[in-house]
Formats: structure tokens, sequence, C-alpha cells
């Protein structure tokens, strides 16, 4: 029984809080439309979860997530309002994220500064550059239609950008369980010396990690202005919080002990189903942050009661 | 046509210095097609480093390598692998949730398109396995698995692409009888097809089993090489040993009548097996063994670190369970660990904030308040009596030179009323000069009537600091317990060697 617990104890928690809410709420949550609308609400969060993933795979942490997302939202949006086109706004946005990676991934693996601590004041250094970038100011001016197509509209009913999220999904969980790099990005988490010993460059997937999280956060970011139709320089505060969360609710499940996509789906459809559930039932956001909290605490207990 | 050379690996000169030791002397030596050596030396010989550099893990600072005739600067594992060169290391390397496959294969997994080929991976795993007669679940994560079948990964990892030469670093340190049978079988076997091996191990039945040439390192330098069947044990022992440190015994240590400590038949999981053994008061015990003879896990037994090991321990004749350090140190015993950098002192902290962490509770005034005068004044004391060398008590720990830093630890302990101490490589990291004074402490702590337990691998250091007795640990048993005269190294290190 506890065995069963432990091993699918997450699923089962996502299971219950679905009956639990269809229960007190069946006409309103319990609908088609709605897990549509849950699918779309989690996307973005998803599309940094990812990374997050990627990141706890190989053993590191990055604190400068929401800084990146909110970065990768401004740029795109300030340069679409200084009248650059918005496909280019969109690439340069993600190669100025995807460059910031790389510098995470730089300091902590060439020059082997923590992770911890370095992304902290990398993140806190990309935040002031967002806000002298946009003043300090929400950016709504300026902003063409076609680029709210991605965050605005549907195809077939259902909203373009959680078909992006469940394209990132396949793509992402392809390369991380049936690739080399996947296998690298593992042992370089799970044992770096043999991976080093191995002949695998263990700086270099690092920084590549680092990179490839820093390029998803900023289309984060990208995707948040798109649906949004502005862009705000602390747009992406909650962000790396939940993301985080996310993925560690993810490791207890199905790869167990270590990051996995479908995991981290799990993890992001529980925070999600929890926020939508709650607001359908008019319960104070405050509320959400507390259930948050606990159901992650919850998480730990159960992945460290596992390892040992 | 022959190339200029017929040896398959030359080692020319190669050196290596750490900041402050010298680990490599220009060791040279070559290994022929499918012959074996063995690498043999005491601990800190410069075994590991040699194979390391090998391995591309250490870049060496001079001398050359050359395998069939071509230089390879060996810079990283990538280079060794291409030459042919394959390890199995002392510690094995894994990554702990990946299966035998994805580990055997590690960082050289087979693709196919984008993908990990898995089936080509299984079946180039399953020709290795009916050729050595493995059987081994492949689906199993590693970390479930024991440490015979994580040595058949290694021994299946190793002959993916067939090596021209096999390097084992003490590949028998945590197999059971059994399965060092049958990994002999493996060695004969890998010999038969032509492989060369370079066989590191304490053991020496293995060395003279299997191997066609014997190689003796010693302080970094080669000093002996031969044909194996061309000498004995004795032969090896002493050049293992060497002449060249001139022994000046402490003085006389004169040890009193009541026992102190008793040990009868402690066991502690695969550790170490029925000891018995006992320390007078003010007695000092010098305990010697190899790496992994169960030394260390033996005396954090005594000090409480080790929970459910089987046997008695008596101090005073009243039996103890020390279940935690806390309690072990209530009792009167004290350990100096081996790595007191880490596990000794806080090295950022002030001298005198290290003193204080065992004896805050004998310091604790009304109101829950530190007594600092009255500790300071006792601190002061102790550290007179050490003649610590330092500017002042507020110093960080860290701007003190080895020597004091030890001298500090054992202030520490010398506040409390300690009836044991036990000291586990109490000169790693001294320098030779220093090593008198801490000696001379040791013998300062025993004869104010304190039982002393004397831990080394260095084997000089066990006859130099003078002890009373010398017991010798092999495997995790004691192999033997010496006194007055037939404390000398050769007789230790007999006991240490001693095939069976």
């Amino acid at each position: 029984m506890t065995k069963l617990l432990k091993k699918y104890g997450t699923l089962l928690a996502l299971f219950g809080i679905i009956v639990l809410f269809s229960i007190l709420k069946p006409g309103t949550f319990f609908t088609l439309r709605n897990f549509i609308n849950i699918t779309q609400q989690i996307s973005i969060l998803m599309t940094a979860a990812i990374g997050a993933t990627i990141i706890l795979a190989v053993s590191e942490f990055d604190l400068s997530l929401s800084s990146i997302v909110s970065f990768g939202g401004i740029v795109a949006a300030g340069l679409m309002a200084s009248g650059v086109n918005w496909i280019a706004a969109v690439l340069i946005s993600c190669a100025l994220s995807f460059a910031f990676g790389l510098l995470n991934g730089f300091l902590i693996s060439k020059l082997k500064l923590p992770s911890f601590v370095t992304t902290l004041a990398t993140g806190t250094l990309l935040g002031g550059i967002t806000f002298w970038y946009s003043k300090g100011t929400i950016i709504f001016s300026g902003i063409p239609d076609e680029f709210l197509v991605m965050g605005q509209e549907s195809v077939l009913g259902i909203p373009i950008t959680s078909l992006v999220m469940f394209g990132m999904i396949f793509l992402f969980w392809y390369i991380m369980s049936k690739t080399v790099y996947g296998r690298k990005l593992y042992s370089v988490g799970g044992n770096e010396k043999a991976a080093r010993y191995s002949g695998i460059k263990v700086e270099r997937v690092k920084i590549s990690a680092f990179a490839i999280s820093a390029l998803l956060g900023g289309f984060a970011g990208i995707t948040l202005t798109s649906k949004l139709g502005s862009a705000h320089p602390t747009a992406g505060g909650a962000y790396l919080m939940q993301a985080y969360a996310a993925a560690f609710l993810g490791t207890t499940i199905f790869r167990e002990g270590e990051a996995n996509i479908w995991g981290t789906l799990v993890g992001a459809l529980i925070m999600g189903i929890l926020a939508n559930g709650l607001t359908i039932m008019n319960v104070p956001y405050f509320l959400q942050d507390i259930l948050t909290g606990i159901i992650i605490v919850a998480a730990l207990i159960l992945r460290v009661s596992k390892k040992s | 046509m022959q190339k200029a050379s017929s040896k398959l690996l030359e080692i020319e000169g190669i050196s290596k210095t750490f900041p402050g030791i010298k680990a490599l002397d220009s060791v040279s030596f070559s290994l022929d097609r499918g012959e074996s050596i063995g690498l043999v030396g005491e601990n800190g010989a410069g075994k590991s480093t040699l194979i390391k550099i090998l391995a591309g893990i250490y870049s060496h600072d001079e001398g050359s390598i050359t395998i069939d005739g071509e230089k390879i600067a060996m810079k990283n594992p990538w280079e060794a692998d291409d030459a042919g060169l394959n390890f199995i290391h002392q510690h094995l390397n894994m990554v702990p949730f990946f299966d035998a496959v994805d580990n055997a294969f590690l960082g050289q997994w087979k693709k196919k398109g984008f993908n990990v080929d898995k089936r080509e991976m299984m079946k180039r795993i399953d020709e290795i396995c009916d050729e050595f007669n493995f059987d081994i679940d492949l689906k199993k994560p590693v970390q479930s698995m024991t440490t015979a079948e994580k040595w058949m990964i290694q021994i299946i990892r190793a002959f993916i692409k067939r090596p021209k030469i096999l390097v084992m670093d003490e590949p028998t340190a945590a197999l059971s009888d059994r399965e060092v049978t049958s990994l002999f079988k493996v060695v004969e076997k890998i010999k038969s097809q032509g492989v060369s091996i370079i066989y590191v191990s304490h053991r020496m039945n293995e060395i003279f089993s299997l191997t066609d040439k014997v190689i003796v390192l010693r302080n970094g330098k080669k000093v002996f090489e031969s044909e194996t069947k061309a000498i004995d044990l004795d032969t090896l022992v002493k050049n293992m040993v060497g002449r060249e440190r001139e022994h000046k015994p402490m003085r006389k240590n004169i040890p009193g009548e009541v026992k102190a400590l008793e040990i009868h038949n402690l066991n502690f999981k695969n550790k170490f097996r029925n000891l018995n053994f006992s320390i007078n008061q003010g007695e000092i015990l010098g305990v010697y063994g190899l790496q992994g003879a169960g030394r260390t896990e033996m005396a954090e037994t005594i000090f409480g670190l080790n929970r459910g090991y089987s046997g008695s321990i008596k101090l005073y004749g009243e039996e103890i369970h020390p279940k935690n350090t806390q309690e072990a140190i209530e009792k009167g015993i004290a350990l100096v660990p081996e790595d007191r950098m880490k596990e000794g002192l806080v090295l950022s902290h002030s001298i005198l904030d290290n003193l204080a962490l065992p004896n805050l509770a004998d310091f604790t005034g009304r109101f829950g308040f530190f007594r600092q005068k009255q500790f300071k004044n006792d601190a002061d004391h102790f550290i007179k009596k050490l003649n610590v060398s330092c500017r002042g008590y507020e110093d960080a720990v860290e701007t003190l030179s080895g020597g004091n830093q030890q001298k500090i630890v054992l202030t520490k302990w010398l506040m409390k009323d300690i009836k044991l101490f036990i000291f586990d490589e109490p000169t790693v990291g001294v320098d030779v000069g220093a090593r008198g004074q801490v000696y001379e402490l040791i013998h300062d702590i025993a004869s104010q009537g304190v039982a002393v337990m004397v831990i080394s691998s260095d084997i000089d250091e066990i006859i130099e600091m003078g002890p009373n007795r010398v017991m010798v640990m092999k495997e995790g048993e004691i192999s033997g317990m010496l006194s007055g005269e037939d404390m000398e190294q050769q007789k230790i290190l007999k006991l240490c060697y001693r095939s069976e």
C-alpha cells in the first residue's frame, strides 16, 4: 500500500484533484471546453518547465528563469514597438535569451561557479537590463496583430499555444529519452565523474543545457506577450517557482528520482488544474499559493523517502 | 616490417607534481603484446596517479607515452580510448539509475539516425556475456546491482571495442572469495586473447598468480622490476618498503596495568569481523593496514558512528553501547578524524570558536550564557601547553599551518576528560618537520594515563611514533599483534600481504 502510494502518489494526487473539482463544480469544471482551457493556461508554464527539467537532469539549478521570461517578452515587444518586423523581433529575442544561457553555462561549468548563486546574480543583472530597456513600463503600443495570432487564436478549436506546447513536449521527450544527447544530459547529472571518465565533454553538455533552458524561458516570455498583447518588465516573476515546482513534482514519477518531461507535465497539470479549479470556485488567490506550497513539500517528502 | 619498436606500450620518464608533492618521478617501463604486468607499492606510492595519467584523467608534466609506436599526448579520456587502452577503475564509475546497457556504453552509445540503438547495443553485450559466461539482468538499474555484477559491466564495457591493453586497479577490493575465483578465470581468458594487462593490487597472491612481470613503485619512483617467476614474496615486500628512511624511535612509553578499552567479538556488516583486543591505561596502540582493511570503520564504530554492529565494547570494565558520537564523548572517547580539514575543524572560524565546539555544555552558565572568560583561561592553558604558534586566538584556523591545525584539534579534546583517544592518520597533510611534534603530543597524552589508538597507513609513521604494540589488520580481520622487537617493517607488511 505505502509502496503503491510512493510510486503513484503524484498521479493519484492529480487524479484526486480532478475528481474533487468535478464533484464540486460539474457544470463548469468537468467540461471539454475547460480542459482545453487548462492546456492553454499551462502552456507557458510548461515551456519554462521543460527548461527546468533539462537543468535538473544535469543536477544544476537556474534561478535566473524569471528574469529570462520577462526579458524575452520585453525585448520582443520593445523591438516591435520600435518598428522591427515581428518575426525578426521574435528571433532576436530568442537569440539573446540563448546567448544569456550560454553565459550562465560558461560561468558555471568552465569557471566552476556554483549554479545557485551564479544564476541568482546573473538573473538580477538581466532583470536590471530588462528594466533599463523598458524604462520600467509596460510595452503595449506598436505590437502588430500578426504577432498576437500565436497567443490568442485557435485552430480547429484548440489554442495555438496548446498545440505548440504539445509539440514541444513531444520533441523534448524524444530528445531526452531517445537520443544520445539525452543520455549525455542524464549521465552528467547522475555521475559527473563517470561521464567525464567516459570521454563525455561535461562542460559542453552543461553549457548546452543552460542555453536550451534559457531559450525556452525567453520563448515562454514571447508567448506570454503574444497572449496578453503587452509586455511587463516583471511578467516572468511567478515562473521560476512554478516551473521548478512542476519539474520537481515530475521527478517523483515515471523515471523515478530523475527529472523527466512526462513527469513535469503531470506536475504542471497539478498546478494548472489547482489554479483553474480554485478560480472557478472563487477561492482567494493566496489560498492557491498555500496549497501549491503544501503539495511541493509533500512531493519532496515522497522523493526523499523513495531515495532512502 | 616491424616498426621501430616491438613494444605495445612504452612509458618514458613520466613525472607528475601536485602542489607540495612529487607524485611521480620519472617513471619508465614497457609492456609487450599479451604480457601482464603487476604494479605494486605501498599506499601513496603513486600507482593510482600513474593509472589516472594513462587514462587521460590527469595530465603528466614530463615524459612520453607511446602505444604501438605512436606517441599519445593523453590529455583527455577519449585519447586513451582511441589508443586501445581500457580501464577498470578502483571505484566503479557508473550512472546509478542507468541500466547495464547504458552504463556499459556510457559516452559511446550506438546511434541509429538520431536514436540510441538499444537493440544493437544489447546484441554486442550478449556476445560478450556469452564469451565470458556472464549472467546478468541487463534491464536493472545498476544502483540495485551487486558489486560483482557492476564489475561484470565494467568488463563488458572494456570489451565493447576489443582493447589492446586492459588496466585493472584493485579489481578484487570489493569482491568475495568466490567472485575473485571467477575473476581469475576471466583474466586468464583475457590474456589468452592476446590482450595485455596492467594489474594493480595490494593482494600479493593475485600478483604472483596473474602477472608475468612485476614493477614496484615507492614514493613516486620505480624502484624495482623483475619477472614475477624469478622472485618471492620476501624480495617483493623488501623492495616495496625500501631502506631509505632511518627510524629514530621515540622515547619509551610505559603503559599502566589496568585495561582501559576491551573489545570482544566486534563485527560490523562486511567491514570487519571478530575483532578481539584491548588497550591498557596509558598505552599507545598502533593500527596498520592497507586501504579497505576496516581500520577506520572499526574506530568509527567505537566512536558511535556506526549502528548495527555486534559484539561488546568495554571502557574500564563498563560495557558501553555508543549509539552516537555525543554518547561516546560523554563516556570519554575522542576521535581525531583522518580528514581533519573537513571533519575536525571549522576552518573559517577562530581558534577559540573551534575550541569551544565540543565544550559548549561544560561552559554554559546561568540563562544559557557562554562563560567566555573562564573558557578563555582554560583554553589559554592548553594552547600554551601544546605550543600552538599563532598571533592571537581570534585568528581563523585556516591561517595556521597543518601541524598547528592538528594541535587545535587535539586541544579541543584535551579540555574534556578523555579516557580513550583515537587518531586516524594523524599526520596526513602535516609536513615532515612537524610530525615529530605530533608524535610528542601523542606521548604527552598517553603519559597522562589516556589510552591511545593511532591508525596509520604510513608504515614509517607506525614505527617512528613509538607505540607499545602494533595491531595489523587485513581485510576486516586482525592478522597479527606485534610488540617489542617484532615491530619492524617487514614483519608488519608481511602480515598485510600474507597470501594463503
